[in-house]
């Protein structure tokens, strides 16, 4: 039996949270392809899940060595999407968290930062080509284009919200490990 | 920061790498030692522990003991003299803080 949800998140937190609440009522996700996640229904809170920005693709050696080495900490890789993994453990084998200090919290944290900003100036100029399009086109291409730059503005307000999240672990740095 | 010199003190998850690993242990066997000796509140996540020991690894503080099987490699670690040496600096800097502590505000603590 497998149940399939539409869905679409800037930030992965949420996603994970979703993904918890989801196992939560049963559904153990499976697979992610392009806003679609599939899942599988079973026993309700079986597996706690994760969610990784990798600093390489998936098929990279590094990223390799490292899921090798979650996987021998009873730590599976269900899916991935580009450099995002999606990772889980089985509850029965204890609690789950991926980065248990500031440091590598951070490290994470400006990974995903980077990864937004990277992609920002793309995002921006497509925008703008959408906009002139929009301008002298019809209502279709009006309304595509102003999804399309709401979408950038939340990617913009969750690239700010990770900013501060990195500031904010920054300054307890000071004072604590 | 006001860090003075290069003495820096260790990270926790560090200095707790370092001591677990006087016995050769692959990764998930350093995560259930240290929860062990730490009577479980710590709990080292699997990101955190890869990152430490990838950058123990680059120091030179530990080192690969063995690799066992062919197909799939677990590897297993162990600390060098140098890891054995910088572990023993943070002890001694431990124990400098900790009698500055008692000295300081012992007595009028619990107890």
């Amino acid at each position: 039996m497998t149940k399939l949800a539409f869905r679409y998140f800037i930030d992965y937190e949420k996603e994970e949270k979703w993904l918890n609440e989801m196992e939560s009522k049963g559904y153990h996700f499976l697979r992610y392809c392009l806003l679609f996640y599939i899942f599988t229904i079973g026993e309700p809170n079986t597996y706690t899940y994760r969610i990784e920005l990798l600093e390489n693709m998936t098929s990279n050696h590094e990223s390799r060595n490292y899921l090798d080495f979650l996987a021998d900490t009873d730590i599976e890789n269900v899916a991935s999407w580009g450099r995002w993994v999606y990772l889980r453990k089985e509850k029965d084998k204890g609690p789950f968290e991926l980065f248990t200090d500031l440091d590598s919290k951070l490290k994470h944290f400006k990974r995903v930062f980077y990864f937004y900003f990277a992609l920002s100036p793309l995002l921006i100029g497509t925008s703008i080509n959408f906009i002139n399009m929009a301008l002298d086109g019809g209502a279709f291409l009006k309304i595509v284009s102003g999804l399309y730059v709401m979408l950038i503005i939340f990617v913009i307000i969750h690239g700010v919200k990770t900013y501060l999240k990195m500031n904010s672990i920054q300054k307890h740095m000071n004072l604590h490990e | 920061m006001p860090e003075s010199n290069e003495r820096m003190a260790l990270t926790e998850a560090v200095f707790y790498i370092l001591l677990t690993l006087k016995t050769p242990l692959h990764g998930y066997g350093i995560m259930q030692h240290i929860s062990e000796i730490s009577n479980g509140s710590v709990q080292l996540g699997s990101g955190t522990l890869y990152g430490a020991i990838n950058t123990l690894l680059k120091k030179g503080w530990i080192k690969i003991y063995h690799q066992e099987g062919t197909s799939r490699k677990k590897k297993e670690y162990v600390i060098t003299e140098q890891g054995l040496h910088i572990a023993n600096q943070e002890l001694l800097r431990l124990q400098h803080l900790a009698k500055l502590g008692e000295d300081i505000l012992g007595g009028n603590n619990n107890d």
